[in-house]
């Protein structure tokens, strides 16, 4: 089976078209959309259509959530993003993950600022955004669309107030009319899992599998610390997933104890992925590298083949409203 | 039919294998993380992408952290075969890239990773040893003494029966380091950025540090670097300002060419005499990072 694979670099789109054959560079908003706690909302789905007549590559998508309004951002923080704020992306019939994935599992490329937007005086719009770059540039054929659906968890509504807006783009290069398409195109598959530190132990049943009968190439695992308070809603006395990691989390051991978490992981024929010492349990922080948030390899998965993790929680003091959350993200190949 | 041949763009299985956590002894003794701990438990080979190195610190001594790891030496062997320059400085070719906690991806520099130049095979079996101890700049002290480190290689895990390649990459770090103050003009000992090895050098980055003499201070020192080979080729031919070669933000500089066997490079530091800091240089690093392709007993059979 040939691919049809996207050419990289080559001049921009300057012939009578206005796109050359590699592909004028093309972007889509959905535009801001007010999401209130605990709704699910499909994002504007025209503007999410190309709107040329013509295929294009999808190169990334582009996730963006922010207040509606100034707020102190002292107080309001920058709660909105990391895990309460999830996205779940697909394109006809084919489904780029089963569930909702909190946005900060999708890609290291994640950022949170209060100067988004800013405003005058000391109200700032806060926001997160996240650069989603595709494992493999996806082909869309003309009048095919990513259709994103918004969930916005209900613990954020305790900082409510202010609303949410979420937007997403997507960016890639449009090819000239008649361009005929791949015979199989590379779909994104993302799961995730979330470890929660007021657990000792926790384990994933089936989240890491693969549910197709094609392979899946894994290429990476984001893993990121995440807050949440004992009913639900983020804590800012712990930080805020997404914010300022560094002084509040801790993915390796400390000297005051402060809790952390570890992992243990094998494939499904029992190769060990990750081996801590005496073959047990590696701290976070060695497994998914802290500057980058992520690990990224390339591994197939055969059909109904699957990672397993374990986690641990280690430490005693404080921390008790972390939770440690993984997402892996690869691609399978779907006939077109 | 033979063994298939490895191609390292293969889709291999990843593995990332963490020694036990450790602490660094304020005496200046070393620490090694346990080897055996760093074998592949599949019992094959492997290539080695990543070293990682870091330490979780509380929030009062995290703020300060920029020091404690200026102040840590590594000696890294694999097997018999050394890959750093004895004692060498993590800060010389660990770069980190995040040096701000402001606005993050990341969980800025309580990490530093040493992303290989090429991946490095090791047959199962054969032990990392790496060591590490403190080596404390004049007048600095430790923030958090009791700090535990940790130590993991990322890789992948190579199936069993693949044919050994006939050549490996092995990587080499080599650095300059000034511990105690020295003064300006300062010249580097020519075996400290050397090729002692018997095969050429292919060499990959430079990478930079360096910390005013005001332990903490935000200052940054007024130094300038030239470097030449020992053959006479300049590599940085005007006085450079130290931090325009290695911005604290991505202290790296790249390159790409050959140190033959027995060469070195030689750096020449110094400072405006008008700087209130001239003429102490108190800590600072530059490491050449690179590697060399050897052949393998398998590879030298006929």
């Amino acid at each position: 089976m040939k691919i049809l694979q996207p050419q990289w670099g080559g001049k921009l789109g300057l012939d009578k078209t206005g796109m050359a054959a590699v592909g004028a560079p093309v972007s889509f908003s959905a535009g801001a959309t007010a999401i209130a706690a605990g709704q699910t909302v499909p994002l504007n789905l025209v503007n999410l259509q190309s709107g040329y007549r013509t295929p294009y590559w999808v190169d990334e998508i582009r996730m963006q959530v922010y207040s509606g309004s100034s707020v102190d951002a002292g107080t309001f923080g920058v709660q909105a993003g990391g895990y309460m704020m999830q996205f779940q992306f697909r394109t006809g019939n084919y489904a780029f993950s089963k569930t909702p994935i909190p946005m900060a599992l999708y890609a290291p490329q994640y950022g949170a600022s209060a100067l988004i937007g800013q405003e005058t005086g000391s109200l700032d719009i806060v926001g997160h955004s996240v650069r989603w770059v595709l494992p493999k540039p996806l082909f869309m054929a003309p009048g095919d669309q990513i259709q994103c659906n918004v969930t916005r968890l209900s613990g954020v509504g305790a900082y409510g107030g202010a609303g949410f807006n979420a937007d997403v783009a997507y960016v890639g290069r449009a090819l000239p009319p008649g361009t005929t398409g791949p015979n199989a195109r590379c779909v994104p598959w993302v799961a995730n899992y979330i470890h929660d530190f007021a657990n000792a132990y926790s384990e994933t049943q089936a989240e890491f599998r693969n549910p197709f009968m094609v392979p899946l190439y894994v290429h990476r695992f984001v893993g990121r610390p995440g807050s949440k308070s004992s009913t639900g809603a983020p804590d800012l006395s712990n930080g805020i997933a997404g914010g300022d990691f560094a002084t509040q989390f801790n993915m390796l051991p400390t000297s005051t104890g402060i809790k952390y978490a570890s992992v243990y992981i094998e494939d499904s024929l029992g190769y060990k992925i990750v081996a801590g010492p005496s073959n047990a349990y590696s701290p976070v922080g060695c497994v998914f590298d802290t500057e980058r948030c992520a690990w990224t390899f390339g591994r197939p998965l055969g059909p109904r083949e699957q990672f397993n993790m374990k986690f641990a929680t280690n430490g005693s003091a404080s921390g008790t409203n972390s939770v440690f959350g993984v997402g892996m993200v690869g691609y399978r190949e779907e006939a077109v | 039919m033979g063994q298939p041949r490895l191609d390292t763009n293969d889709f291999l299985s990843p593995i990332v294998l963490t020694a036990d956590s450790f602490t660094l002894p304020v005496d200046g003794a070393f620490a090694e993380p346990l080897s055996t701990q760093l074998l592949n438990p599949n019992r094959t080979a492997m290539l080695v992408d990543e070293f990682r190195f870091g330490t979780g610190f509380d929030v009062a001594a995290g703020a300060t952290l920029d020091n404690d790891f200026a102040q840590i030496v590594a000696d890294i062997k694999l097997g018999g075969a050394p890959l750093t320059n004895g004692e060498t400085p993590i800060r010389s070719f660990m770069p980190t890239y995040t040096q701000t906690t402001t606005v993050s991806f990341a969980v800025s520099d309580r990490q530093l990773t040493w992303h290989l130049p090429r991946p490095m095979y090791v047959p199962p079996n054969v032990q990392l040893h790496v060591k590490f101890r403190r080596k404390l700049p004049t007048g600095w002290s430790i923030n958090d003494a009791n700090a535990a480190y940790n130590f993991s290689i990322a890789g992948r895990s190579i199936p069993s029966g693949m044919q050994v390649p006939d050549k490996i990459y092995v990587p080499w770090a080599a650095a300059m380091a000034v511990f105690t103050d020295a003064s300006l003009p300062f010249t580097s000992n020519n075996a400290a950025v050397a090729n002692p090895h018997d095969e050429a050098l292919h060499m990959s980055y430079l990478c930079g540090y360096s910390y005013n003499s005001v332990q903490g201070s935000t200052i940054r020192m007024p130094v300038t670097v030239q470097a030449s080979f020992s053959n006479g080729k300049l590599l940085i031919r005007d006085p450079t300002p130290f931090y325009a070669l290695f911005p604290p933000d991505r202290p790296v500089m790249r390159l790409d060419g050959l140190l033959q066997p027995k060469q070195f490079v030689q750096f020449f530091l110094d400072m405006p005499t008008t700087s209130v800091l001239y003429p102490n240089l108190i800590f600072t690093t530059i490491g050449l990072v690179g590697y060399r392709q050897v052949q393998t007993p398998q590879g030298a059979q006929p």
